[in-house]
């Protein structure tokens, strides 16, 4: 197996999906249509999962599945073949897929992870009163957030306190997880690993180390999130990272909204163009519950895009049909979203045709 | 301040007892005010001579650096030294990260930037407020066009010295021969009476090897055969990042010994990874390409080999420089096989644009506003002075002509039949008198010369390779605990 064969994960069988998009959302490029095309693609969960991906070393494992027959290339999209379909099937059972990754629901998550590590490693340094090492080498603002958090905590406690958290939270992996994610810790005396190191001491593929890497930190965050008086240290570690699955503007604007501000008002009020405000609100129906459509959907528009589109799969719907019908793109696409949401598969047709 | 005086802080900042050749010349020098420019050969601690003057006067120290991966080292280590007032301006940096860096930036005793860094306006305007102790230079070689690393933004240096009034300015490289010399000093404004401090680039502990192969599968057996001989630890170089990976796996698979790879495209938190091991021994060999250790202090390396030559002379020595920093006997081996020359030649010309390049740029500079590759930079570098398209290409030519004779020095030095050291200081002008013995290179070398220079192992069986400890025992040696 090669390491392109995780790519084969990110598509399907029957629907063509766009690689841009999907490339896009791994790096967490968070646009409209971006999330649109997570949406489509049932692929949303993986929002930021590589914020470093490669977009040459992308496409290159594109084209090599390509060429071993696994994919298949129509305008500019991709599907499974049937020989793709058999290898991702036999890649699931023997490799790890993320269980807790949510890219919006543990944002932040790569500078909680740089936070997490050199704030264990300032701990265990000075459990052991030594001040001549080398700090992980990670960005000034996670230094910063560090040097904060530890002048707040530095007690001759500290130590005992913070293994108990580590203790508890690893003690809820299997031995085999948790042996995986502490070889990055480092401290007093104690160098960590590099990912290809770590590799093969436990035969794996690098990305699927780095994988194991961020999936078990988004699993720490949930925890931390849902019980933060088990982990009093490192709940104010994460702290200043939290943030609602909405970007700021995006919920400010939804937050009017909901309070029955009309969307012309709303756009003068923040001085934003009106067309921000559709996006802000797409945004919010395609990543929270309970959006009102009825507020921005009338009985007659659903009626004109019923019947417009009741003979076609969804991912063939074209704007362009119903142009000319008074429907603006924003209510064509509002509908889209919430006839994907309520339709198993996203209402992806699971028939080859 | 005498030399008692600085031996205190000397043993204070840095727990050294006492400095080495040329250190104190150079410390005491700048202190008094005074430009200098110094040759040090590498490994004898030349960043000590900016860094301690930090510590004996006030005001900012000033370090302009040729290298991302410098910077950083020099940056990890003052921080491994206690020091929390340091930063480097690089590009690494977020605008916000910068900005909160510019407004603050007096409060930092040590600054490192790169000559690009400098040139920005509101850099310098940052700069110009402050007051400055010391203005060093490193790697000055660079500022040569003659140097075979030459950088254009160093040739705004002479400028930014103006501007900064530092109290002293110092100039300094590893290696250089005397034409570079002259070069650096007109380059830098640096007049006549600046102080010189001059060591012979020669390091004697070091003995010098260079061994032919007729094909590539000769000299992979001869690298494993080698690395599982020698004592270590030690570094093997590559100019290509993949063959480093595979014959990191390799020489690990053969040998059961301790060995990982090291280049530019690991994310930095492996590369830290890496770094960190081979300092505290956990790793016994690197194969690297040269990002790998410029700014490495680890004293104990007992070998460089060098899988793939060296693009000329002076990087070679600097590579190798990495070796025997401690004093003791060790050995730099260069594996040849004919091949080898057309890596380096195709090297030669990437980054250097082509007729076409330019021309196609000064039809339309505005169709390479947005790119950013080291080919349009330099262009867009000497349009931006004025220089005309066919000023620039001969220019260019020049340059491709003074690499290529850079890389007929390594060449030269790989063939000659002579004593190789002797090469070395020839090339430099260095006039130091040696002896070619059993202790000096290569020439007349007798087969056991490796025992006879006693770089030979005695564990007769390597340690098994890497293991990991589970997350329980992990944690109790963290934060040492027996609960
Ligand atoms: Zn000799």
């Amino acid at each position: 197996m090669e390491q392109e064969d995780y790519l084969l994960l990110l598509f399907d069988r029957v629907q063509w999906r766009r690689s841009r998009a999907i490339l896009n959302l791994l790096k967490g490029k968070r646009t409209v249509s971006n999330l649109y095309a997570g949406l489509t693609y049932q692929l949303l969960p993986l929002y930021q999962l590589l914020p470093h991906l490669n977009d040459v070393k992308f496409q290159r494992g594109l084209d090599r599945l390509k060429q071993r027959g696994l994919l298949e290339l129509g305008e500019k999209r991709y599907r499974l073949t049937e020989a793709g379909l058999k290898s991702q099937r036999a890649f699931i059972l023997v490799h790890f897929v993320p269980r807790w990754f949510n890219g919006f629901r543990q944002p932040n998550l790569q500078h909680f992870m740089a936070r997490l590590f050199l704030a264990t490693q300032v701990t265990s340094e000075y459990t052991r009163h030594n001040a001549r090492y080398y700090p992980l080498e990670i960005s000034e603002v996670d230094q910063q957030a560090v040097k904060v958090w530890f002048t707040q905590y530095k007690s001759p406690q500290l130590g005992r306190n913070l293994l108990k958290e580590w203790r508890q939270f690893l003690q809820q992996l299997p031995q085999h997880d948790a042996d995986i994610y502490s070889q990055f810790l480092v401290g007093y005396k104690i160098t960590r690993y590099a990912v290809p190191q770590v590799a093969q001491l436990f035969k794996l593929m690098p990305i699927e180390v780095a994988l194991y890497q961020i999936d078990i930190t988004a699993h720490l965050i949930n925890l931390v999130q849902r019980t933060p008086v088990d982990f009093p240290l490192l709940a104010e570690l994460w702290q200043p990272l939290a943030q609602g699955v909405l970007s700021q503007s995006s919920a400010l604007t939804y937050r009017l909204a909901l309070q029955g501000t009309d969307l012309t008002k709303i756009a003068q009020m923040r001085r934003l163009r009106p067309g921000t405000i559709t996006e802000h609100l797409l945004e919010a129906a395609i990543l929270t519950p309970n959006f009102p459509y009825a507020a921005y959907l009338t009985t007659t528009q659903r009626q004109k895009l019923a019947a417009t589109f009741s003979e076609t799969v969804i991912d063939d719907w074209q704007y362009d049909l119903v142009a000319a019908q008074d429907i603006s793109f924003f209510t064509f696409r509002l509908y889209q979203i919430e006839w994907r949401k309520s339709h198993e598969y996203g209402g992806i047709d699971k028939n080859l045709n | 301040m005498n030399t008692v005086e600085l031996t205190k802080i000397l043993t204070k900042r840095f727990g050294y007892t006492t400095f080495k050749p040329g250190q104190l010349d150079v410390i005491q020098a700048v202190l008094a005010g005074q430009d200098t420019f110094a040759v040090l050969p590498t490994g004898t601690g030349k960043s000590l001579c900016y860094q301690l003057p930090g510590y004996a006067a006030s005001g900012s120290v000033v370090i302009v650096s040729p290298l991302l991966s410098l910077m950083q080292d020099q940056v990890a280590r003052l921080h491994y030294l206690g020091e929390k007032k340091v930063v480097a301006l690089t590009s690494n940096l977020t605008a916000m990260e910068k900005n909160g860096v510019l407004q603050q930036l007096w409060q930092y005793r040590f600054i490192f930037l790169s000559p690009e860094m400098a040139n920005q306006p509101r850099v310098r305007t940052a700069l110009s407020r402050l007051k400055i102790s010391l203005l060093a230079i490193d790697e000055a070689h660079c500022i040569s066009q003659w140097g075979t690393d030459f950088r254009p933004d160093y040739l705004e240096l002479a400028s930014l010295r103006e501007q900064l009034q530092p109290r002293a300015t110092l100039a300094m490289t590893a290696t250089a021969t005397k034409r570079v010399q002259a070069d650096i000093l007109v380059k830098l404004g640096l007049t006549d009476t600046t102080k010189k401090v001059i060591y012979s680039v020669d390091r004697p502990n070091i003995y010098l090897d260079v061994q032919q192969y007729a094909n590539e599968s000769g000299k992979e057996q001869a690298l494993i055969q080698l690395c599982r001989q020698l004592k270590k630890p030690g570094i093997v170089y590559f100019s290509s990042k993949q063959k480093s990976e595979e014959m990191a796996y390799k020489i690990q698979k053969e040998t059961g010994i301790k060995t990982s790879f090291y280049h530019g495209d690991l994310p930095s938190q492996d590369r830290y990874a890496i770094q960190q091991q081979f300092m505290e021994g956990d790793l016994a060999i690197i194969c690297a390409t040269t990002a790998f250790g410029m700014g490495i202090n680890k004293a104990n390396i007992r070998f460089v080999l060098h899988y793939h030559l060296a693009s000329n002379l002076e990087s070679y020595l600097q590579e190798i420089g990495r070796a025997g920093r401690d004093g003791q006997q060790s050995v730099a081996i260069l594996l040849f096989q004919p091949s080898d020359i057309r890596i380096q030649a195709n090297l030669l010309a990437s980054g250097i644009p082509d007729k076409g390049l330019i021309k196609q740029y000064f039809k339309n500079p505005n169709n390479f506003k947005a790119m950013h590759f080291p080919e349009v930079d330099l262009l867009r570098f000497y349009q931006q002075h004025g220089y005309s398209a066919s000023a620039i290409q001969q220019l260019l030519q020049k340059r491709q002509e003074e690499k290529r004779l850079a890389l007929g020095g390594m060449l030269s030095y790989i063939t000659t039949p002579n004593c190789k050291r002797q090469f070395i200081l020839t090339y430099f002008s260095d006039h130091k008198s040696i002896t070619c013995d059993n202790y000096c290179c290569c020439h007349n070398q007798a087969a056991d010369y490796l025992e006879q220079l006693d770089l030979i192992t005695n564990t007769g069986k390597q340690k098994e390779a890497v293991s990991y400890v589970d997350w329980q025992s992990r944690l109790k040696q963290l934060f040492f605990t027996e609960y």
